[in-house]
């Protein structure tokens, strides 16, 4: 276990060796002392197992940073060039406790703080990921609520941090700690996005009806489904398109506070409640303030018209249109695709799309978010291996990933349709969407039983770091596959100024496919070098003249240098991105 | 306290420059990728082509279960319409008659039409034009896919409808400019006006469809029926004009004739069971399913009639049944011997039943020897046993019936020859049914006068029985209306049309040239020629060339005809010409040279005595005659009453002589002549014995009689006064032919329709009924086609009434929708907690 942790964080553990410590808060009297410095939860339970650390009972204030670093956010030029690496987080959850051992925290355990998630940000660095998506920080409603906390999604004040995430035992304001967190991130070269809900909560209507959406009797609108939140109105006067005052001074003021705490750009939930001239007043407001500032739209894809009640339609292209950076996009139904032609024929029309705006927006790896069913249910470990691979590899495209995709958790709790005495809502259920990430209740931390998946994400993520201009400007050219009547393998081929890989990826979750992969221009002496770590089952590849004969195990991916310098000029289609 | 990591740019002192561009363009949401189509009532053919064409891809997607819900209801509505037609096909080909036919598919297309016009007629227009809300509306989605705007009322695609068309909507709607979140309340009040009216088709269509269909096919039959006779008058003529379609029915009836005989032959040695009378009624069936069904029961009828008569079974054939059933059993040899005893005790008495079940209780006895448990179920089977090989005895051999058989195939083989051309040619015309030439005629004329009457049936009123006495009143207060000189001139009209289509000598005259024509090619030529003739793209050649051997597709040389001639028709060499065929198939005689085939022509259009033509011409005669001299009776009708109204018949009376000249009649004997006349002329019997007996058996009622009958019938003294010259001729003839033939040979004015009238002066009208001379009275024809006007607007009636309602209550019911809540508009916002 030593030797793997030490692997996995040699600073880390090596920073555990030397004498001095400097713990950032003091413990309560009746407490464990406890190690607030920069190491993962993991570690720390084990050192403290084994009783190497002894903390001091009291402890100084602890200054914020070390040396004075001009910082400059460059997270809009970041997704620009395909370059961020996102991982979406639940401050309250990250790097919470469970001492009881009963997935719920309450007396006994640690709800995660911006203090305590401090101590996973080399973790976090350590598997190649340089930007946060860090989900809502506002203290949720606790009125009509679901859930004994609350969802993060439905706030009762956008403008205030929710109690739960601050460190009662730190000092320092509720701001200070939040400002900590980003410049410790930022130490750290992670950028971070704050997520603002599209919603208010039943206490914010009561207290701001002039933000919400009024129905003719004088109701506020609920989203269809989504019965604990209540629709704000971005309108003054729809017909004319005037818009809310109000509401827009809000937003702006909301973006004013995320600077403040030291964000570096905002992930706009459900982006389509709000229409494209609303976004474009905060974007450009917010690019006044910081031109780097970047916006990331929870949008999907075109809709005729919105299947909810009180929802507005979905139109990624308005949200690009106004302004943000990047989309969700269709990736979370990737297990649902039936075959290579529809990976294909999605890449290719977001390629298309991207000329229809200015340069450089792009889609994010959205395979698994905290909306959707935990990813290990599609496949397994392999599945999500294959994922990151994808994530990797193709265009256009920011990766993504959500808290406990690096360790295959399933997002499973025990209380799951239970009950709970303890509750800070007006609901003692313990609500949860079953599958997905717990965004209603103080529960455990993220942390599933596959840890070699985080490996696997790291060494794809190093794969794309290594070919970078590649991976983020190249050309995307989709590739035949002979003899796979199923079209469950995908192929397809990246180039650059004469540089080429091709990724080979085995579709099926169930079972081997085989077939050519046709590549014009490659010689059967090529040596394939997959760049790739080897998972799950074996597979097998050879190269002759015009081809590669594969033998993939089920989920494999497989990605290959070859020497095709030519491969755009043979007649192939190619695809780009407008950058 | 500053923290450095966070965000240089905020807290820089010098503002940002913005980088945006003074006039950027305002960032308004993209054009959506659906379009809406132009609201209107009906679609475009264009647009209901591209649909079937996605809908038949939807078929594909459907069967590998990648469909998705609209696709599948549009996979319903498709499968409902192809069932549908099919079905009516079916029924298409079930029903005898060309009318009943096309109505099945009428049905069909009233239904479905139906289903579409009742929403667009009584929901989709009046709540459009009262709220502005179409509520059918449709719009084309991302995919190209046709959709109701307000199909889901949480799926409603309003980015596609414009700003102005919402805002006229919500100015229809009487939502005031000033109200907040205008756009928002117009949609909802028009969303839940969707629903509403969606809610009131669900419940109405049910009901509306049905009714709707009803009364468009009632609406459409007589319409179909006139198509249909056009149709038929049409191809009946072409038929004749056809001379190879001539030939080939006369050879096609032998044929049958020959292949009937062949048939019956070869099921000489089977039994005459169900299967082989079901084999039987197909082939003589004519291809019409209920012909075959009722020759079916007939020759089942002759079948049990064939068994009872058949030998009964006695002492001599039943030792043959007990021998099979024993050999069956079998039963050792010694208990066979036994047998014969049991035979024999039996006697002569004929075998029923009971005593089938005594012998087999014996039998059983013999076999079990003894055990009585055996016995008893070796009883049973013995009774099985003998019961079928005697039910089996006795069913008897075709062969038994060979001659009824040959009877019936000779029938049915007329039956096809007489549905043949002459046949269906004067059948078009004359036929005395509502779908012939003669008919349409006949109901146009008998509907006019009873709209004239002013007696035509409405459809929510009118009295179920009309008497001979409202009748009579109304043709009194008609002769003196305005409108009955222009009534009488349009009868003048129809009966003039009616003689220009039934004049008999421009339709013979055409079969007689037809003919020559026929008779012309035959003569001299061999079955070579006629088959050039007949190979040249007839259609409706196929199925004969199918009977002769010919498969189809196959191409057919003259040679390989001329060989299925001389097949068919055996080896004869007199027969083998065609020139042969013809003479004896039509009785024509061609000879050597034109004019001894245009006088054999001529004897054969004349038809002589016995022979098929004759029999056609002569009833085809009789109908036209009837309905004439039944319109000629109409106008002599109205010719008695004017002048009984303007005081002629009176003057008339009153001059007559009678006695021999050597009287008038009485005032109180004009009085009753008059009464008499009026009755005589309407009913055309006289109605008791007692009017019997006082206009035949008094002197005084003689004279009325005479003078009455003078007034009616003597054109030459008593001409008559209405219409024009042409039909004042016609009346003339016709009541000459009236006196001469009936009143003056006969003193009974009774005529029992189907009493027949023997003139030997007149030699082609053997035969012609005294009914169809003298004509229908008018209260008989008018109380007729009020009777059937009103059978026919009973349902309509029933149907029409109901629709109303229906229609009523729909059209009030939509006047509540669109309406939104005004009192919270005023009262402001409210909270919901």
């Amino acid at each position: 276990m030593a030797n793997y942790l030490e692997q996995l964080f040699p600073s880390v553990y090596s920073h555990y060796l030397t004498p001095e410590v400097k713990p950032q808060s003091a413990p309560a009297a009746s407490e464990q002392p406890k190690l607030y410095n920069n190491a993962s939860s993991l570690l720390i339970d084990f050192l403290n197992q084994n009783g190497i650390v002894n903390a001091a009972v009291q402890v100084k204030t602890p200054e914020i940073a070390s040396a004075p670093i001009d910082y400059h956010n460059n997270l809009k030029t970041m997704f620009k060039n395909n370059e961020a690496n996102i991982l979406g987080v639940i401050i309250r959850t990250f790097n919470a406790k469970d001492r009881v051992g009963n997935q719920l925290i309450r007396k006994g355990d640690e709800v995660g703080t911006f203090n305590n998630a401090v101590e996973r940000l080399d973790e976090v660095k350590g598997l190649g990921i340089n930007t946060l998506h860090v989900l809502p920080i506002n203290p949720p409603g606790k009125k009509n609520a679901l859930g004994t906390a609350g969802s993060l999604y439905s706030p009762a004040d956008f403008l205030k941090i929710d109690p739960n995430i601050i460190d009662k035992n730190d000092s320092r304001t509720d701001k200070e700690q939040v400002q900590n967190f980003n410049a410790e991130c930022h130490k750290r070269g992670i950028k971070t996005m704050l997520d603002m809900p599209s919603c208010g909560s039943f206490d914010m209507f009561e207290k701001h009806p002039e933000w919400m959406a009024i129905d003719e009797n004088g109701y506020a609108k609920t989203p269809g489904g989504w019965n604990d939140i209540k629709m704000l109105n971005p309108w003054k006067d729809e017909s004319k398109r005037e818009l809310n005052p109000d509401l827009v001074k809000l937003h702006k003021d909301f973006v004013d506070w995320a600077m403040e705490l030291g964000f570096d750009g905002l992930r706009i939930d459900v982006s389509r409640t709000k229409p494209p001239e609303f976004w474009q007043e905060i974007i450009d407001y917010s690019h006044t303030k910081d031109p780097e500032f970047a916006w990331l739209a929870e949008t999907y894809t075109y809709e005729d018209a919105s299947p909810q009640i009180n929802m507005n339609y979905d139109r990624p292209k308005d949200a690009l249109k106004a302004g943000f950076d990047s989309y969700y996009g269709q990736y979370h139904i990737y297990h649902e695709w039936e075959n290579a032609k529809e990976f294909h024929d999605y890449i290719i029309d977001n390629l298309k799309m991207s000329y229809e705006f200015d340069k450089g927006k792009s889609v994010i790896g959205s395979f698994g978010t905290h909306d959707d069913n935990s990813l290990m249910e599609h496949g397994g470990p392999d599945f999500l291996k294959q994922v990151a691979a994808v994530e990797a590899t193709i265009p256009m495209l920011n990766t993504y990933f959500f808290d406990g995709f690096q360790s295959g958790d399933d997002y499973r709790y025990d209380f799951d349709k239970q009950q709970d005495e303890y509750t800070e809502t007006d609901s003692h259920d313990c609500f949860v969407h079953t599958g997905r990430p717990d965004i209603f209740n103080l529960s455990r931390p993220l942390i599933g039983k596959h840890h070699d998946i985080g490996q696997f994400m790291r060494s794809a993520l190093k794969v794309k770091e290594n070919y970078k201009d590649l991976i983020t400007k190249g050309s995307y050219i989709p590739l035949a596959v002979d003899k796979n009547p199923e079209d469950k393998l995908i192929a397809f081929a990246r180039h650059y100024k004469g540089k080429t890989i091709v990724v080979i990826i085995n579709k099926d979750v169930n079972k081997a496919q085989h077939g050519s992969v046709m590549i014009p221009g490659l010689s059967e002496k090529q040596t394939l070098k997959n760049l790739f770590q080897p998972y799950g089952d074996q597979s097998v590849v050879q190269a002759q003249d015009g081809k590669i004969n594969v033998e993939m195990g089920k989920s494999r991916v497989v990605a290959f240098e070859i020497n095709t310098p030519d491969i755009e000029n043979s007649g192939l289609p190619v695809y780009k991105q407008n950058l | 306290m500053s923290n450095n990591f966070v965000n240089n740019f905020i807290n820089q002192a010098k503002p940002i420059i913005p980088n945006i561009k003074g006039n950027k363009e305002i960032a308004t949401p993209v054009p959506s990728d659906g379009y809406m189509l132009p609201s209107r009532i009906f679609g475009s053919p264009k647009r209901a082509l591209k649909n079937l064409k996605n809908d038949v891809v939807t078929i594909k997607k459907g069967a590998q279960g990648k469909a998705n819900d609209h696709e599948l209801g549009r996979l319903n509505d498709l499968a409902m319409k192809a069932g549908s037609l099919l079905l009516a096909a079916y029924l298409f080909s079930t029903k005898p008659f060309k009318t009943s036919k096309a109505m099945e598919f009428v049905g069909f297309g009233s239904f479905f039409a139906s289903m579409a016009l009742w929403p667009k007629l009584f929901i989709q227009a009046p709540i459009k034009a009262r709220t502005g809300v179409d509520i059918h509306r449709k719009y084309v989605d991302s995919f190209g896919r046709e959709k109701m705007f307000f199909q889901d009322p949480q799926y409603v695609p309003w980015s596609l409808m414009s700003q102005a068309e919402i805002d006229k909507m919500g100015d229809k709607l009487k939502i005031s400019k000033d109200t907040p979140n205008r756009n928002a309340v117009i949609q909802d009040t028009a969303r839940k006006t969707a629903v509403q009216g969606n809610t009131l088709w669900m419940y109405t269509a049910g009901f509306a469809t049905p009714l709707m269909s009803a009364l468009i096919c009632n609406f459409a039959e007589p319409k179909i029926d006139g198509l249909i006779l056009n149709s038929n008058l049409k191809s009946t003529q072409k038929h004749l004009e056809n001379s190879s379609l001539t030939l080939l029915q006369r050879i096609k009836h032998g044929f049958e004739l020959r292949q009937g005989q062949k048939f019956i032959k070869s099921l000489a040695d089977k039994p005459l069971d169900s299967k082989t009378i079901s084999e039987i009624a197909q082939k003589f069936g004519n291809d019409n399913l209920s012909v075959s069904q009722t020759l079916e029961s007939s020759l089942q009828r002759l079948a049990k009639e064939a068994r009872l008569n058949s030998v009964p079974m006695n002492k001599n054939n039943l030792g043959e049944v007990i021998s099979k059933v024993a050999q069956r059993a079998k039963l050792p040899s010694d208990v066979a011997f036994e047998l014969e005893d049991v035979v024999t005790k039996l006697g002569t008495r004929e075998i029923s039943s009971a005593t089938l079940s005594d012998i087999a209780d014996k039998l059983a006895g013999m076999a079990a020897k003894g055990n009585k448990f055996q016995q008893k179920k070796l009883t049973g089977a013995f009774t099985e046993a003998l019961t079928e090989v005697f039910e089996a005895q006795r069913v008897p051999k075709t062969s038994a019936v060979a001659d009824k058989l040959t009877n019936l195939s000779q029938v049915m083989a007329n039956l096809k020859a007489k549905t043949g051309i002459f046949d269906r040619f004067f059948a078009a015309r004359t036929k005395a049914t509502p779908g012939t030439l003669l008919g349409k005629q006949y109901t146009g004329f008998s509907q006019e006068v009873i709209e004239a009457l002013g007696l035509k049936p409405t459809l929510f009123g009118g009295k179920k029985l009309l008497s001979d006495d409202e009748v009579i009143r109304h043709i009194e207060q008609f002769v003196e209306s305005d409108k009955f000189d222009s009534t009488i001139k349009s009868l003048d009209g129809r009966i003039e049309t009616f003689h220009r289509d039934f004049d008999t000598t421009s339709v013979f005259k055409k079969m007689k040239e037809t003919l020559s024509q026929a008779g012309e090619h035959m003569r001299g030529a061999g079955f070579g020629e006629v088959a050039d003739k007949m190979t040249g793209a007839q259609p409706s050649l196929t199925r004969t060339l199918r009977a002769l051997g010919f498969k189809e597709g196959e191409e057919v040389s003259r040679d390989a005809l001329a060989k299925a001639f001389r097949d068919v028709l055996g080896n004869d060499q007199k027969k083998m010409s065609v020139s042969g065929i013809f003479e004896r198939e039509t009785g024509i005689q061609i000879g050597d040279n034109m004019d001894k085939l245009k006088r054999s022509i001529e004897d054969f259009v004349s038809g002589q005595p016995g022979s098929s033509m004759r029999a056609m011409r002569t009833e085809a005669e009789e109908r036209i005659l009837g309905a004439q001299s039944s319109f000629y009776r109409t106008i002599q009708t109205f010719d008695i009453f004017k002048k009984i109204k303007n005081g002629t018949l009176r003057t008339q009376l009153e001059n007559i002589s009678v006695d021999g000249q050597a009287a008038r009649l009485t005032p109180e004997e004009v009085n009753e002549a008059i009464d008499y006349a009026k009755k005589f002329i309407t009913k055309g019997t006289i109605v008791d014995h007692s009017d019997k007996a006082r206009y035949m058996n008094t002197q005084s009622g003689k004279r009325i009689h005479d003078a009455v009958m003078r007034v009616l019938f003597d054109d030459g003294e008593f001409p008559t006064e209405i219409g024009s010259p042409a039909l004042k001729s016609r009346m003339r003839a016709y009541k000459s032919e009236v006196k001469s033939k009936i009143v003056d040979i006969m003193h009974s004015v009774e005529a029992p329709h189907n009493q027949r009238w023997m003139s030997e002066t007149v030699e082609h009208m053997q035969g012609i009924t005294k009914h169809n001379l003298v004509g229908e009275p008018i209260v008989d024809s008018v109380k007729n086609g009020v009777q059937n006007m009103k059978n026919s607007n009973k349902w309509l009636k029933i149907f029409g009434t109901a629709f109303l309602a229906l229609v009523g209550i729909t059209l009030i019911a939509g006047t509540q929708f669109g309406k939104h809540n005004k009192k919270a508009e005023k009262e402001g916002e409210k909270t919901n907690g």
